[in-house]
Formats: structure tokens, C-alpha cells, sequence
């Protein structure tokens, strides 16, 4: 950083100094929304100097999400081969009774009313799940098949490791042909008649630190009701384009149902509502100005889905706050438009984790390393052979 | 005139309701929306019973019943 950039921070903070203020019960902690509001009043500098972490939160369908799951051996014991919870297929690749629950994982071809996300919010509300495995069977590990219900509690592990969660924003998708679409962001009724966007603006975690100053590896975060960790940069993170994402990790048996629910969306599959919250410190002036960014002020794209090529038309750029605001102008037509998103839930995940933060039981995590924001997605640039 | 008495209205269970919206962007008459909250609203006397919001709904909360004129 160069010495005028330096000049020109005035108001910087430590992880420290922010922790001891969390312990003592002095740090002032707001949510995104509030955050715009001392800004607008009291400007920057204030809120630099008096605002020690802006709490974010964010609640959507999250397809890369799943958990990791070790169940304790029978005797004799089984290397599972294959594994079903609740009729819904798990990976395994792993040890022996390691296996992986994917959330959009579907218990039949025919219909998705179950699947990977019904299971773990099943596991959350204390239901019995039946755990069925097949195996050939070895010398060291004879038996051939298992068929056990089990609860949450019967697991040793039960580890929820999603690989790409909280993106940065999501584009508002729209249909300009002349039949329904089922998409995985909904219904889309032909001839522009609706649109549907995700994520949820102003609220967003990512969109507060889009250069990384303070999101890394080690950060403590809300995830699904619990505390949980992020662990790296997620799949497809495309921090150049707008669209970054996290992986996380965090232990299920912690977790709320309230913020971990199984999604089926018609046409397309099953999916999970995963609740996300990050805290950022407010460390400097820059952080405070992402800090109170408004829906105004955040951008993405209308999108036409109804080609089924990668590079759909891109309409026009628009804003969260029209976007929020239930409807939109495309080629002068009022269209309206519903998020897949819930803000309502984005704002208790904020508030709860404000909460925690000012009850002293959450203090902030310093990142071992930030994620890159230098890198950016690419499409497959093969040949098919 | 439509028979109010054969329409199937619609049952939204808040127990399973996650807020998102996808139902509002199936609802032509406005029965469905959004209160000041950000949660869903639902206007039973605006509902016309097309039905379009169950089979959006992906958690499943919105179901149908038929109004009984006894």
C-alpha cells in the first residue's frame, strides 16, 4: 500500500481490537441494511470509526451443497459399495462407511418431491431415516448389505461441506419464447409474462467485500443455524465477473431446520434453502463504503433463458432495487418479477448473527488467507472428440 | 360467471413457507405477494384457484381444497 493510500485510511482497526471490543460488550454491530442508513446520515468517516462489524445474510436454493457423513461400523462390518438415505443415492468413494449426500441428489427419476436436501432437513427435525447399503464384501469387511434407521445422533460425523454457496449476486431470468420453461430458477412463462431473480442485494454477504479484504479461509460464519467456517473460494468463483462464491463448511448436528429445507422445483430437481450469514469487520474506509452499498447500487443482468445454449442473451443490466420492486421495464413492458431468494430470511440470518456478535458468542475469526479476487470463470473450451 | 362455489382455493402452510417468491411469479391476480417484511402474503378473496403457485412452490407448502357451498 503506498504511503498517500495510507494517509488516506484514517480510521483502521485490528481483528483484535474488534474481538476485545466484542468481549467486553462495547463493539457496535449492525446489519447490512442498518449500515446504509448510518452512512447516509452520518457519512464514512463516522462509520468507519464507530462501526466494528456489519452483519450479512443471504437465504436461497444452493445446489452445491451436501454433507459428509461416517457411520459407525456393524460387526461383521460392510465397505459400502453403495448407499441410500431415505431411498436418495449418497456418494461413495471413500472409507469404508464415508459417504457423501449430494442436496440434488433425487430419490426417483420420475418426480423430484425427495431428494439429498428432504434428508438432511429430515435429519434436522430429529426424524428416523432409513440407511440401507450394499457391498461384494471382503475379507476384512464380510458383510454384503445393511438396513438400519437412524437418526442424527447415530452418526459420527454428520458434516455439511458445500462447495459453492453464497453467491456474489444472480441474474433475473426471462423467457422470450412462445412455451412455459422449468428452469431451476422456476416457471418461466412464455412471451416476457414473468421473470424470476436470485439473490438478495443489499443483503448480500459477498457483495460487502467484493475485493477480499476481510473473507477467507477461517472466517466464522452463520451457516444453516450453526456457526460454520469458510474453507476456500467456491466452484465457478468468478470474482472478476461479479459472481463470487464460497465454499463452507460447518457440522450439521448443530444446525436448524429452519435454515437447511429441501427444495423441489418442478422441471428441474431438487435443491436445498441454505442460510448464510458473514460478519465483516469493519477494518477501514473502504470496507465501510462496500459496507453501505444500496440495491441501487448493485447490478446484474436480465437474461433470456429461453435458448438452451451456455451464452444466453444478456437483455439489459438492471438493478436490485427495480428488481425488488416487483416488476421491471424490458423493451418498454412492465414485467413482473419474484425473487428465489428470501429476503425476509436473509434479514434474520443478519439479525441473528448481529445478535450472537453483541451477546459476545460469536468473535471473529482472522482469515489464514483471503480468497482471490483476481480470478475468473471458464466455459469448457473443448471440442467434443 | 365463474361458480365460486367449485373453485378450488388454495392453502398456504407457513410451516413449511421459506419466504422466497417463486409462488409470486405464478399468481396473475396479485393473491400472493409480499408484506412490508419480505414475507409472503396471502389475499384468499383475490385467489381465483388456477393453481399455478402449487406446482411452483418448491417447498411444497401450497395445496388446494374445494370451497363447499354447506
Amino acid at each position: 500500500m503506498s504511503e498517500k493510500n495510507k494517509r488516506e485510511i484514517k480510521y483502521e482497526k485490528t481483528y483484535e481490537e474488534i474481538n476485545q471490543k466484542i468481549i467486553s460488550g462495547e463493539a457496535v454491530v449492525v446489519t447490512a441494511e442498518e449500515m446504509i442508513n448510518i452512512v447516509e446520515k452520518h457519512g464514512i468517516k463516522y462509520a468507519a470509526k464507530e462501526v466494528d462489524v456489519v452483519t450479512t445474510g443471504t437465504f436461497g436454493a444452493m445446489c452445491s451443497s451436501g454433507a459428509f457423513f461416517n457411520i459407525g461400523q456393524p460387526d461383521p462390518p460392510i465397505k459400502m459399495e453403495r448407499v441410500f438415505l431415505n431411498g436418495v443415492e449418497a456418494y461413495h468413494g471413500n472409507a469404508a462407511a464415508d459417504f457423501y449426500l449430494g442436496v440434488t441428489k433425487s430419490r426417483s427419476l420420475d418426480n423430484y418431491d425427495y431428494g439429498g436436501g428432504h434428508v438432511l432437513e429430515d435429519l434436522l427435525k430429529g426424524e428416523s431415516i432409513q440407511l440401507t447399503a450394499e457391498s461384494y464384501g471382503t475379507d476384512c469387511y464380510p458383510r454384503k448389505s445393511l438396513e438400519v434407521n437412524v437418526k442424527l445422533e447415530d452418526f459420527n460425523q454428520a458434516i455439511l461441506l458445500n462447495p459453492r454457496n453464497s453467491m456474489e449476486r444472480y441474474v433475473c431470468a426471462v423467457n422470450s419464447s412462445d412455451h412455459i420453461l422449468h428452469t431451476y430458477m422456476g416457471k418461466l412463462l412464455p412471451n416476457f409474462q414473468n421473470g424470476t431473480f436470485g439473490g438478495v442485494g443489499e443483503l448480500s454477504p459477498l457483495i460487502h467485500d467484493p475485493s477480499f479484504q476481510t473473507i477467507g479461509v477461517g472466517t466464522n460464519i452463520f451457516l444453516g443455524g450453526a456457526q460454520g467456517l469458510i474453507i476456500g473460494e467456491g466452484t465457478q468463483h468468478n470474482p472478476m465477473g461479479g459472481y463470487s462464491t464460497l465454499m463452507v463448511k460447518g457440522d450439521l448436528k448443530k444446525m436448524d431446520p429452519d435454515f437447511i429445507s429441501g427444495a423441489s422445483i418442478k422441471g428441474y430437481g431438487n435443491s436445498c434453502f441454505i442460510g448464510i450469514g458473514v460478519p465483516i469487520p469493519v477494518i477501514n474506509e473502504n470496507i465501510a463504503r462496500s459496507c453501505a452499498i444500496r440495491d441501487e447500487e448493485i447490478f446484474t443482468d436480465v437474461v433470456d433463458y429461453s435458448t438452451g445454449e451456455l451464452n444466453r442473451p444478456i437483455l439489459r443490466k438492471i438493478s436490485y432495487a427495480e428488481l425488488k420492486s416487483g416488476s421491471i421495464d424490458l423493451e418498454g413492458r412492465k414485467i413482473n418479477v419474484a425473487p428465489t431468494s428470501s429476503i425476509y430470511k436473509a434479514r434474520i440470518i443478519a439479525d441473528t448473527l448481529k445478535k450472537w456478535i453483541q451477546e459476545g458468542t460469536f468473535t471473529l475469526n482472522k482469515p489464514w488467507e483471503l480468497i482471490p479476487s483476481k480470478t475468473k470463470y471458464r466455459a469448457l473450451q473443448k471440442e467434443d472428440v | 360467471m365463474i361458480d365460486i362455489q367449485s373453485i378450488e382455493k388454495i392453502n398456504l402452510d407457513f410451516s413449511r413457507c421459506v419466504h422466497c417468491g417463486l409462488c409470486l411469479s405464478a399468481c396473475k391476480t396479485e393473491a400472493l405477494g409480499h408484506d412490508f417484511e419480505k414475507r409472503i402474503l396471502f389475499r384468499e378473496e383475490l385467489c381465483i384457484g388456477c393453481h399455478l403457485c402449487i406446482e411452483i412452490c418448491p417447498r411444497g407448502a401450497i395445496s388446494s381444497f374445494r370451497l363447499n357451498s354447506n
